[in-house]
């Protein structure tokens, strides 16, 4: 890699332009060309964020959260990969038309990403605290003792115990826990302003992953940078997104704020994800309604809604034509031809929050509707 | 076999593995404490969840049970009779009430054999019905499970994952065994194919009424499918109850502060609910903390549970509890609000 140029202004260093955000990313869409056929691995992204935020990616595997924040980084194989429409901006500048260059200086300063496996992500020749400075010297020109130094407060402040001692060992001599820590510490090191987690908790145990979100959640109050959080488990984002996209065949279904998509989601993938998971319940367990069939292959893909084959709602004109994102006022969105029927969103699951107003409000809006 | 006599009970099971290997491993003291002095019983027809994390040893009392791996103590009864003492026929005989669902589905099915060969393959062993009659099970099995009764001459990598899994499933039905142990049947698959899973689980259990003995490191699965429950921690049993009282009433601090770190999926509980984060990881099984094994990390830990082991004991009717202030709940105040 190269070595920082001094005359290179760091992109997170200039303001926002006027009336933009910090990431835009605006129908973005990338495909795979493969021998089989055309993959339509992202088709049509749309997402705002800034900083302090936090957005949740929530999508069952192969729904294309992964590839789409790999194409944000520039960390696709082109070819086989090819941007075929939309643009993804930060601070005002498309992260697409960056040379590879620019690019550089971009991951780890600007944009840095945590990656699922800690233990197949850290090199495992390598003492972490190179690994933890290596960003540092690439992106600042830090000397490799000033480097050493800066881990060492990093290792402290993700909470690794005996942090200069542990600078001088290998990544096998660390838990997972651990491992994860060390890959926040790493990722944290440039001060980016977007950290990107993808699955980060998936390969720990649940009190390992407890510890693991509010680790994040405290840097992020402290460093004030935006999260991406990538993650097939709608619990882990309940508490921490601002925001949530729901994926499903490389396409957004539903984009809104937590509270939207978690009691007023308007897409009936979001409603059969709420309803796969067991609810922990002290009275009576209530069987599980799971959505049927599975997910579509991404090479052919059905005509009309690409949930229509596994959607108990379909109805001839699903099947047939694409749905175009229904948006509210607050700008929250379905890829539904329904999602603005309120008879329709009577068939969403019951929450802690039903029952009450919005029920209520739905009905209301359908018999006003009726004598009209 | 007597009335009352549970289908499986497992007695003070314990099972070491050498911490190093070579000639000399036998003589050196490092050993791996996997399991330690667990016991339970499961009756027919019943669903008994054994959760826990990585490493707490709920997998090696699954394959310990079944004799995959010898017990270095305690004993395993399958219908009252000591499975450690048993014959190789008798073992046959035993494997044929007792069958096994693996974690992965990718890595548990012969890649060269089709799903037709896979699922009779323990009619063939067991020696049931003719070729003809295996393979008319064969669908019939197919087809309970969900599965096209036609795809029985296709290989397991035209199937997806949650397919692949019903195949295991079906294969392990294909005796009609009393007892199945589910080794974490559903954590390979996508949240809408492990509810498919689970249902069938269920449906399956009440139409031929199977047993499950079913591992999980994931509790809001293990709630949903078991009738009882029991968390290991480090070798050690340290919670029974049934599903109900564990989840309103958990006595063990370990238990409360597992329950508390699941996410819940409805941000306005989520928010309001009390979270007991504990610190650091599990400490090694190969030297075990003295006393209570969770006292490095337990939140109300005293002088007592460093040197003393807890007792397993019987804190109300059905209920088992190894802590030495379980009762009453030690951190009331910030146990979990369902």
């Amino acid at each position: 890699m190269a070595k920082h140029t001094h005359d290179y202004v760091d992109l997170k260093e200039q303001p926002i332009p006027e009336g933009s955000h910090l990431l835009e990313v605006d129908n973005l869409k990338m495909y795979f060309h493969t021998q089989d056929g055309i993959v339509h691995a992202v088709d049509g992204v749309s997402y705002t964020l800034d900083r302090g935020e936090t957005l949740g990616v929530v999508g069952e595997s192969g729904s294309g959260k992964s590839v789409t924040a790999m194409t944000l980084m520039g960390l696709i194989d082109m070819p086989p990969g090819k941007i075929e429409g939309g643009d993804a901006r930060y601070r005002g500048k498309s992260l697409l038309k960056m040379s590879e260059q620019e690019m550089q200086h971009i991951r780890g300063n600007d944009i840095a990403m945590i990656f699922q496996d800690p233990m197949t992500s850290l090199n495992p020749v390598y003492k972490i605290g190179r690994q933890v400075g290596e960003g540092l010297r690439l992106h600042r020109g830090y000397t490799k003792k000033q480097a050493l130094e800066r881990a060492v407060e990093l290792l402290d402040l993700v909470g690794i115990p005996n942090p200069e001692k542990r600078v001088n060992e290998y990544p096998h001599q660390f838990s997972g826990g651990m491992r994860q820590r060390v890959m926040i510490a790493m990722a944290l090191a440039c001060d980016p302003d977007i950290l990107i987690a993808d699955e980060p908790t998936t390969a720990l145990d649940v009190t390992i992953q407890a510890q693991i979100i509010e680790l994040m959640q405290e840097m992020q109050q402290k460093n004030g940078n935006a999260i991406i959080m990538i993650t097939h488990d709608l619990g882990v984002v309940a508490d921490m997104a601002d925001k949530i996209m729901v994926m499903y065949a490389g396409r957004p279904v539903e984009f809104g704020t937590a509270d939207e998509i978690f009691y007023d989601s308007r897409h009936p993938y979001t409603w059969g994800l709420i309803n796969s998971i067991p609810k922990q319940e002290t009275d009576e367990k209530k069987p599980l309604t799971p959505i049927a069939g599975n997910p579509p292959s991404l090479v052919n893909l059905p005509a009309g809604c690409p949930f229509a084959p596994r959607c108990p709602f379909a109805v001839d004109i699903c099947h047939e034509q694409l749905p175009e994102h229904v948006t509210t006022e607050t700008g929250h969105y379905s890829a539904c031809h329904f999602a603005d029927d309120p008879a329709f969103l009577k068939n969403a699951p019951a929450t802690s929050r039903t029952a009450g107003s919005r029920r209520a409000a739905a009905e209301a809006l359908a018999d006003t509707a009726k004598e009209a | 076999m007597a009335e009352n006599t549970p289908l499986l009970k497992v007695e003070h099971l314990s099972k070491d593995f050498p911490a190093e290997s070579g000639f000399l491993a036998s003589r050196l003291a490092k050993k791996v404490s996997a399991v330690n002095d667990v016991s339970f019983e499961i009756h027919a027809g019943e669903t008994f969840g054994l959760v826990g994390e990585s490493g707490c040893g709920k997998s090696t009392t699954g394959r310990t049970i079944m004799r995959l791996t010898q017990p270095t103590g305690g004993h395993v009864y399958f219908e009252g009779k000591d499975v450690a003492a048993m014959s190789k026929r008798e073992l046959k005989e035993m494997r044929r009430n007792m069958q096994f669902i693996f974690q992965d589905p990718y890595a548990s099915l012969n890649p060269r054999m089709t799903i037709g060969e896979i699922v009779s393959e323990p009619m063939t062993i067991h020696g049931v019905g003719t070729k003809e009659e295996r393979m008319e099970t064969v669908r019939e099995l197919l087809d309970v499970v969900g599965l096209n009764p036609e795809h029985i001459n296709r290989y397991p990598h035209e199937f997806s994952g949650g397919q692949r899994q019903r195949v295991g499933i079906a294969r392990a039905f294909a005796l009609k065994p009393k007892l199945i142990i589910c080794d974490e049947p559903v954590s390979a698959l996508d949240v809408s194919i492990q509810a498919q899973v689970l249902n069938l689980l269920k449906d399956l259990q009440q139409r031929y009424g199977t047993a499950y003995l079913f591992i999980a490191h994931d509790l809001s699965v293990v709630q949903h499918i078991s009738d009882r429950v029991a968390v290991m921690y480090l070798g050690k049993m340290v919670e029974v109850s049934d599903w109900k009282t564990l989840y309103a009433e958990p006595h063990h601090p370990y238990t409360q502060s597992l329950l508390s770190a699941v996410p819940v999926p409805d941000p306005d509980i989520q928010k309001s609910r009390k979270r007991i984060i504990l610190a650091g990881d599990p400490p090694s099984p190969i030297d075990p903390p003295t006393g209570c094994r969770f006292h490095t990390r337990c939140p109300i830990a005293q002088a007592k549970c460093s040197s003393d082991v807890p007792e397993f004991r019987e804190v109300k009717p059905g209920h088992f509890c190894a802590c030495h202030f379980a009762e009453p709940f030690p951190i009331k105040e910030s146990s979990i609000e369902l």
